[in-house]
């Protein structure tokens, strides 16, 4: 009868000194793997240019409706393929993070990053537009 | 008599000093041990390991807004959170820290009151601190605090009488009632090791006492929300907070004295350490001990508890009472 | 009352009966014992989330309870009729968000037998594997809280560290911790990551290990036996008419598990053992949780093994605007907590017509009333346990 309770206390004396499993959060950053599924971004290609082309997939396919999308003719300067997105707005009020938006994107332009800070103290700094998200070169 | 009641005035500070820091430093304690034993680290952002927890603890518990039950009992709900911790302070007295000083050419007696019946006084005391939490749980008016209160009052008064039971084995072999002559006699061994049934008894109803799991049924955050304390908040509840550490170094400090030989040092060559530091090793070593049992074993349910206490911890005080006698009347000559 | 006793007092005193003897019998008649009525929840430590159970006590003694759902109510049967197939993946995600490739799974697979699409073996490999990683993190979640509810603080958090190492394996290979999304109709997401099955087997050598640990905290504690041993039993037939699947029937000694009884997927060439336990108590339930988490261990190593040796495509070939035939079907599968069954009728168009879900904690929570009458109040917090309720499954 005694002989388990006392085997209880010696695990729990043993772990005593062992290192901690935790990670000092706000002071140590946690590595995602690259698989992670975090802040959208939208890819521009090497000249510059928004690979995105108003295509409409994203905001099709999207199951939570969290994705609002516009666009219009543009120059080809500003698109290979005549076309830009003027709109581009995720709503993290209601993103779910599946990754569906980057699966279903023919052309590789919205992807979603391992970047997870992703609180606001104001609701209204969750709406993601094009200035958040287009990718900084 | 004025440089006597000066003695006793500062003596009283210092201890309150002693065991006001015990109780904050045993609330970080309580807090790395059980952080370091699941693997984790416990506080760490307020001073540097955390040790300025207490402090920060403290500040926000007194800015809380305080939270009044609506239909609680206005008087009884007030009074049950100063209930909490006037018991431990009450027993403080008695704790014979070490057996005396000598400053500037004066012997000072270091326990604050060194009276004969301690022992007694130590039992009678404690006992009024199920009047806290009894109160506690009635006065809110809710139903929860009422379940747990009720809890307590058949544990309090069934392990009560497993701590005195226990005891009754120490006193008569030292017999005295009186700490420091208990503390005196343990010079050359130890009671515990004499008396090691009682040790054991008188741990496990301490402990049942504190309210501490296993055993800490009146409160189980995980059946009755936080029993007896669930409506109270801010100072209110730090009180029962501070009443139950308060508690516990009391306890342990008791037990020092009873069954680990007070001030004496373990072995003759390291006795060049004084008594109270001693003393205060012994008493942190036995709050350690309760620490690690509250994160090692799930907690007990209500029956099964008295069911602990009235079929074996008593019968065995019993038996342990009745082989003292025993022995005490063998070595005495006999019958 | 006041007249009935001033009536009551007349009589008596008219038959002459002395003035103490009187007063003692109309309190006799008069007083009496009520049931305490406790509200346990939605706001409650143990009760997983929002369940809520009135209990009806004498003392400590349970003499009714009844059970309160829907307060995570978030109408995902609806919401499925307005989603393509495809979209309502990540909806199953969120029933039981603890195993959520496990609700992945039960939906994949009612759909492609609806569609009648055949998985690449590789795929299906795939599926398995994470199915019973998601079986040993939920069961890993089960018992840390179940230990937690029974007041064994220190093994919610070590169960919490093994349960971590899962979730990083589901991170790794699907991008998300919770709600994974990964399979998809006719296959996966992705291929597994370069370097996923070497970390899987790490875990497969570390967890029965890290399994000893919580042994020495509870399996032959005496305080953890004297709080499960004989409390909230239920017979094999009470459990059984009461619709109790998964370990919580397997606990009462019925030997029904769907991946033996009804082999779906890989399930068939794998080798494991059913854990069957017939004390039908709380700690026979522990026990058949305990040996499930060692059993998917094993599973999962056959699965490394085979993954290891084949490549393949991981997806069949499935149109992107998938419309299956008209027409209905259920399919079952074991999910960790028990018989997962979707039922989906289809009208030939891109969404279901309707999506009907048998989730598992929601079938089991019935018996609860029936394992905790008569018991005490700290036994209804071992029941609600040892049941293994998830509220995002029990009201959809």
């Amino acid at each position: 009868m005694v002989g388990p309770l006392l085997k209880g206390l010696k695990i729990t004396f043993s772990h005593l000194f062992k290192p901690a499993f935790t990670v000092k959060y706000p002071y140590e950053k946690i590595e995602v793997a690259p698989r992670w599924r975090g802040k959208h971004v939208l890819r521009v290609d090497e000249e510059g240019r928004e690979k995105c082309c108003y295509c409409g997939l994203c905001e099709a396919v999207c199951p939570a409706n969290a994705i609002r999308i516009y666009g219009e003719e543009a120059p080809l300067e500003k698109s290979d393929v005549g076309k830009i997105a003027v709109i581009y707005e995720i709503d993290y009020r209601r993103c779910i993070f599946c990754g569906y938006c980057e699966e279903a994107c023919p052309r590789g332009a919205i992807e979603l990053t391992t970047f997870y800070e992703l609180a606001e103290p104001e609701r209204e700094k969750l709406l993601q537009t094009k200035e958040t998200l287009l990718e900084k070169r | 008599m004025v440089m006597w009641i000066a003695v006793t005035v500062v003596k009283l500070l210092i201890y309150f000093a002693i065991l006001m820091l015990f109780v904050a430093y045993g609330t970080l304690a309580e807090r790395k041990v059980a952080g370091h034993i699941q693997d984790r680290l416990g506080p760490y952002h307020c001073g540097p390991h955390g040790v300025l927890q207490p402090l920060a603890d403290g500040l926000k518990l007194f800015f809380k807004e305080d939270i009044v039950a609506s239909e609680a009992d206005k008087f009884l709900y007030f009074l049950a959170p100063a209930l909490a911790v006037v018991p431990p302070l009450l027993v403080l007295g008695i704790i014979p820290i070490g057996e005396s000083i000598t400053i500037a050419g004066k012997t000072i007696p270091l326990p604050i009151a060194n009276i004969n019946v301690a022992v007694l006084y130590f039992l009678g005391v404690t006992s009024l601190s199920v009047y806290a939490i009894m109160l506690g749980g009635w006065s809110g008016n809710s139903k929860y605090p009422l379940l747990g209160g009720l809890r307590s009052a058949a544990q309090f008064i069934s392990y009560e009488l497993v701590l005195g039971l226990s005891i009754i084995g120490v006193v008569m072999l030292v017999g005295s009632f009186n700490l420091v002559d208990i503390v005196k006699y343990q010079k050359d061994m130890w009671l515990f090791i004499k008396q090691p049934v009682a040790f054991v008894a008188y741990m496990v109803a301490a402990i049942a006492e504190l309210n501490r799991a296993p055993f800490d049924l009146p409160e189980a955050e995980s059946e009755l929300v936080g029993g007896y304390h669930t409506e109270y908040s801010s100072m209110k509840f730090a009180l029962f907070f501070l009443g139950e550490y308060a508690n516990m170094v009391v306890s342990s400090a008791i037990a020092t004295a009873l069954f680990l030989g007070g001030w004496y040092a373990p072995c003759s060559f390291l006795s060049f350490i004084p008594g109270p530091v001693w003393f205060l090793l012994k008493t942190f070593a036995l709050f350690f001990f309760m620490l690690w049992i509250r994160w090692t074993y799930p907690r007990l349910r209500y029956d099964q508890l008295m069911g602990m206490c009235w079929k074996y911890l008593i019968p065995i005080t019993l038996f342990n009472i009745l082989g003292t006698g025993l022995v005490v009347i063998l070595k005495a000559g006999g019958v | 009352m006041a007249v009935k006793e001033e009536q009551q007092f007349k009589e008596l005193m008219a038959k002459g009966t002395s003035l103490g003897q009187v007063d003692e019998d109309i309190m006799r008649q008069n007083i009496r014992t009520q049931d305490l009525w406790v509200n346990m929840g939605p706001q409650h430590p143990s009760t997983h989330g929002v369940l809520r159970l009135i209990l009806a006590l004498q003392g400590e003694r349970i003499v009714d309870t009844e059970i309160v759902i829907g307060y995570l109510h978030r109408g995902t049967e609806k919401l499925a009729e307005a989603r393509t197939y495809h979209q309502i993946i990540p909806l199953t995600d969120r029933l039981d968000y603890l195993a959520s490739p496990a609700m992945n799974f039960g939906y994949v697979l009612a759909v492609e037998k609806l569609a009648g699409i055949e998985v690449p073996e590789r795929a299906e490999y795939i599926r398995v594997l994470m199915a019973e990683l998601a079986r040993i993190s939920s069961h890993l979640l089960w018992l840390a809280t179940h230990a937690l509810d029974i007041g064994a603080m220190t093994v919610f958090l070590y169960c919490f560290r093994e349960r971590e190492m899962v979730l990083d394996l589901f991170e790794m290979a699907t991008g998300g911790r919770l709600t994974t999304s990964y399979y998809r109709i006719g296959g996966v997401a992705h291929d597994l990551p370069e370097g996923f099955l070497d970390k899987v087997k790490e875990f497969c050598e570390i967890f029965p290990k890290r399994v000893q640990d919580y042994d020495d905290l509870l399996y032959s504690n005496r305080i953890w036996l004297s709080r499960t041993v004989n409390v909230a039993k239920i017979s094999a037939e009470k459990g059984l008419a009461l619709g109790l699947s998964g370990p919580s029937i397997r606990g009462s000694g019925v030997n029904w598990d769907l991946r033996r009884a009804n082999p779906y997927s890989v399930y068939d060439k794998l080798d494991f053992e059913v854990a069957v336990f017939d004390g039908c108590d709380v700690y026979a339930r522990y026990l058949v949780r305990r040996k499930e988490m060692l059993e998917s261990c094993k599973i999962v190593k056959q699965c490394v093994e085979y993954l290891e040796k084949t490549e393949g495509p991981v997806m069949a070939k499935v149109p992107k605007v998938f419309k299956p035939p008209a027409g209905e079907v259920y399919f079952a599968t074991e999910a960790p907590k028990g018989e997962l069954g979707y039922y989906i009728v289809s009208d030939g168009s891109n969404k279901p017509y309707r999506l009907k879900i048998r989730t598992p904690s929601f079938a089991n929570l019935i018996a609860l009333p029936e394992m905790v009458k008569g018991q005490m109040v700290a036994d209804v917090i071992a029941a609600i346990g040892s049941i293994d309720v998830v509220l995002g499954e029990v009201d959809r």
